[in-house]
């Protein structure tokens, strides 16, 4: 009779040497102290101990000045009455702050102190423990890492190997809607920082087998889970191949946040662009992994990892394709726009005003002279200034607790807005422009290329300043080389348009209706290329209303 | 290696960027000009004193200032006078005068003072205003009656500058068909042309019946290139003429709309009773050689709207039409031949038929085109005119009083 507990693979556990045998192994090893025997040898050596006091001394030396752990020592008063002499005797051990107490209690300690003599040795796992998921654990490293990661480590007198019941109790947050990407209509949850829950809430949304997950710790001391999750059917190969090389060759000490890892996998470090999307929902996730992108979910954090993402998909937002159509490609194209205006609106400003006045029509120069009469600073200086205070209110807005943050923008927009220009040390076109730029700017729906858009500005703002027009169509030439020869885990950075994938414009660039995307994108996809989910021609309705 | 080595080089260079502001100069190159600096020129006169030989050159110009609402004031507009034995000295002793830096991109209107025309400088000023790249080839060119020092420091009737005035007033005198006003670009292409004449816009100051000087643009002056060394100010064309030119030849985008009026009821004891506003469709002209002498033919296509009829007749009748039709016909005829006429009496080209022969027959025009001042007086012209539409308005009225 063969009982599967819980969802791991499970081991039985050897059966006890008789005591002779104990004896003896005990006899060679005794003389060591324990302290020099997890000196000298590598801790993955140290198999565990038949007797339970000396796994839990060398725990106990391993935890030392952890005043969370707990060794939990038990004797069993149903133990063989025949050998009364050895009284047989059990160990929980876990760290106090990590476990849920109720699962402890209730499915390891009692069940154990109740357990019935037949059942002693063998039947530990499939009788007496009644918790969800139980590891198998046959030397000291794992049985330290299993107690770290929120686990509780039980042995018995005689067994070769410990067992790991999962009891994970550490305070999680519940999911909630995400604060960073706010939509008006669309699914409402949003990822939190476990990992089981965030790929719960991707799974629940992809119910097929086909969606795999592989698991790798990386961290030597955070021991960070990390989770790559993608559909065997859809990923190609090469990306896959990309992504596991990547994470097994990453070497951190700690890994907490999944900006981190972004920064070790990327492609271009030093690339002003970000290369890897990141997001707080699962929906956005999911939908990425239907096409044929690998997410990448990190323990601790919110924000989960899609690879390749190309610049385009820093353009969307996830409520693009909730709403209607018409009004999503208005919203693409008009994004692309703010991108722009984000990018080159003060540089725009000075070239034209400085070097090439002549290109504006004659009222609005004179409109724009008057305004700018008396301001002492040329228009380099003018907006070097207004920007760096611009970036400075949002900074302040975004450090300071939320109630003193309002009180900051009011202040600001009182000083910048309206006493700078009354001071006449300002143009009101100045603000205008800034003001516009930096609104441009936060219509950007992925912050950090909102962020590389707002610090390009500044180097654009001094070649402006330099050279006029001439400069910034040579920086946005040197821009536009840059952006098409960037590789994203193989993928080109600017595709669909660079290469060129005219079918996956409908869903990447534009918004076309949903009958109408028939296609997987292209630069992901090699053999799958058709959303099998959608009908070539939706279904006519047959005969007349009645 | 040499890749790692220029990315901070680069760096450095941007770093240095800001320090090149100032660089380059205003002739040819980058030059740096804050906006504020700027003193801008809205109209240019340029006279010739022929007794001292001196270019006078008169500018119009703006430094709007910092106030609330209306960005120019008539304080910020003011008027500067400079003298040089070049127009370039001249320009360049204004700067005597001025606090910021004259530009000139905005001067939308040049006017060129009588004597200039009449003294045979023409040459030299088209080429200054040919060559300095600061002037908009799009700008007018007038001819001022008188001085053009006097036209540019005039009060304006409407608005707060004369520049602003005269740019109001050429917009509405292109739709209305009265004058011709050819731009810097044209003025350069026809004066280069030998063969041609050509008109453009006077400018004149009148006394209204307030006694207050007025600054109108009305007629067109004829402009003769057919030989530099020829005078080149010729004689002025009236309302009437200017209306005819404008039906031979296209020179705004939009076709002007002309106002004919005629007497259609013989019984009326008005002299004109119709008023139709005609507008060119479209117009063919072509030019054939009949025994060795070339022979233009134009076929107008025209629309019509009647405007007005005091007239007891039916207008909804076909004869009326065709009668209308017909009586108008002449007046144009009547009008583009009396023009011709007096153009080919004083041997000058204004309607380009020069280049339509040199374009549609080469090889006539390599051969003929020395004797073109023999040839074009002589050339016999044939108009026709075709009605695409004649539409009769809102109402359908039969005769006066009888609705139908």
């Amino acid at each position: 009779m063969k009982r599967v507990i819980g969802m791991g693979e499970f081991k039985k556990p050897k059966r006890a040497k008789n005591l002779h045998e104990i004896e003896r192994e005990k006899g060679q090893e005794q003389e060591q102290p324990d302290e020099d025997v997890l000196k000298n040898r590598p801790l993955e050596k140290i198999g565990i101990d038949p007797i339970t006091s000396v796994n839990v001394e060398r725990l106990k030396v391993i935890f030392k000045d952890v005043d969370v752990f707990v060794p939990h020592l038990l004797t069993f008063p149903n133990a063989r009455e025949d050998d009364a002499a050895q009284v047989p005797e059990g160990v929980v051990l876990f760290l106090d702050d990590l476990v849920n107490e109720t699962v402890v209690d209730l499915h390891i300690i009692r069940p154990l102190l109740k357990m019935g003599p037949e059942s002693f040795f063998e039947h530990v796992e499939d009788q007496v423990i009644t918790a969800k998921k139980i590891i198998p654990v046959d030397n000291l490293k794992t049985a330290v890492e299993m107690i770290t990661a929120g686990c509780t480590v039980v042995h018995v007198e005689h067994m070769t190997q410990a067992l790991a019941v999962v009891t994970p109790g550490y305070p999680t947050r519940s999911v909630s809607e995400p604060e960073a990407e706010p939509l008006v209509r669309g699914p409402r949850e949003g990822f939190t920082e476990t990992l089981q829950g965030n790929t719960a809430l991707i799974r629940k949304r992809l119910r097929t087998p086909e969606l795999k997950s592989e698991m790798i710790k990386i961290g030597q001391r955070s021991q960070t889970m990390v989770c790559f999750m993608y559909m065997r059917e859809l990923v190609t190969e090469d990306v896959l191949d990309a992504v596991r090389q990547r994470l097994q060759r990453v070497n951190v000490d700690i890994l907490l946040e999944s900006a981190q890892l972004e920064e070790l996998i990327e492609d271009s470090v030093y690339s002003p662009f970000p290369q890897i999307l990141s997001t707080e929902r699962p929906d956005k996730v999911a939908s990425a992994l239907a096409e044929g992108r690998v997410a990448i979910i990190i323990d601790g954090t919110p924000f989960v990892l899609i690879v390749p993402s190309v610049f385009y998909d820093f353009m969307q937002a996830s409520e693009d394709f909730y709403q209607r159509f018409y009004f999503s490609t208005a919203i693409r194209i008009l994004r692309m726009m703010t991108f722009l205006i984000a990018l080159l609106g003060p540089s725009f400003y000075i070239a034209i005003t400085t070097f090439h006045q002549e290109l504006i029509p004659t009222p609005l120069l004179l409109t724009v002279i008057s305004a700018r009469a008396g301001v002492p600073f040329p228009a380099l200086i003018e907006a070097l200034i207004m920007e760096i205070s611009f970036e400075v209110l949002r900074e302040a807005g975004v450090r300071l607790p939320r109630p003193v943050g309002s009180a900051v923008s009011i202040v600001g927009a009182l000083v910048v807005g309206q006493a700078v220009v009354e001071a006449g040390i300002i143009s009101q076109s100045m603000v205008i422009v800034v003001a516009f730029t930096g609104i441009a700017s936060f219509t950007v729906p992925s912050f950090n290329m909102s962020m590389s858009t707002r610090l390009l500005r500044f180097p654009m703002m001094l070649i402006a300043a330099g050279f006029g027009l001439f400069g910034i169509a040579i920086a946005l030439v040197a821009l536009g080389i840059h952006m098409c020869s960037m590789r994203t885990f193989g993928v080109p950075y600017m595709s669909p348009i660079a290469p060129m994938h005219g079918r996956t414009w409908g869903s990447e660039i534009f918004v076309l209706p949903y009958p109408m995307r028939k296609w997987r994108q292209e630069y992901l996809q090699k053999k799958d290329l058709k959303r099998s989910a959608v009908p070539a021609n939706p279904p006519q309705q047959q005969g007349g209303d009645r | 290696m040499m890749q790692k080595r220029w990315k901070p080089l680069l760096l450095v260079a941007l770093l240095l960027l800001p320090l090149l502001q100032g660089c380059g100069t205003a002739e040819g190159g980058i030059a740096v000009r804050e906006l504020n600096q700027l003193n801008v020129v809205m109209l240019t006169g340029v006279d010739y004193d022929p007794k001292h030989k001196k270019f006078i050159i008169t500018i119009q110009s703006v430094k709007p200032s910092r106030e609330k609402g209306a960005a120019v004031k008539p304080e910020s507009v003011y008027t500067a006078r400079a003298t040089g034995d070049t127009i370039m000295e001249a320009s360049k002793n204004l700067r005597a005068q001025t606090s910021g830096k004259l530009v000139w991109f905005y001067s939308r209107v040049i006017i060129f003072g009588e004597t200039l025309v009449k003294q045979h400088v023409m040459r030299e000023v088209i080429d200054f205003f040919a060559r300095n790249r600061e002037i908009r080839y799009s700008s007018w060119v007038l001819i001022s009656k008188g001085a053009a020092e006097d036209i540019v420091t005039a009060q304006p009737n409407s608005e707060v500058m004369m520049g602003y005035e005269l740019v109001g007033i050429i917009n509405n005198q292109g739709e209305w068909g009265r004058t011709v006003v050819v731009s810097q670009r044209d003025l350069i292409n026809n004066y280069a042309n030998p063969y041609i004449g050509f008109v453009t816009g006077q400018v004149k100051k009148i006394k209204g019946k307030d006694k207050k000087d007025k600054i109108i643009i009305e007629d067109a002056v004829v402009l003769n290139s057919f030989n530099p060394r020829d005078p080149i100010y010729n004689n002025v064309l009236d309302k009437k003429d200017v209306r005819a030119l404008r039906m031979f030849q296209k020179f705004s985008k939009q076709e002007p709309e002309f106002v004919y009026s005629v007497l259609l009821d013989k019984k009326s004891e008005r002299k004109f009773d119709t008023a139709v506003q005609i507008k060119i469709d479209n117009r063919k002209i072509k030019s054939v050689i009949e025994n060795g002498r070339p022979k233009i033919m134009i076929d107008l296509f025209v629309q019509g709207t009647i405007l007005e009829s005091g007239a007891h007749v039916d207008i909804g009748k076909e004869n009326t039409v065709i009668e209308l039709e017909r009586r108008i016909q002449n007046k144009i005829v009547g009008d583009m031949k009396k023009l011709l006429a007096k153009m080919q009496k004083e041997k000058v080209d204004i309607f380009e038929f020069s280049s339509i022969i040199h374009r549609q027959h080469k090889k006539y025009w390599r051969e003929h085109k020395q004797h073109w001042r023999e040839i074009y007086p002589n050339i016999p012209v044939h108009i026709s005119i075709h009605w695409t539409n004649l539409r009769s308005g809102m109402i359908n009225q039969a005769k006066a009083g009888e609705a139908r």
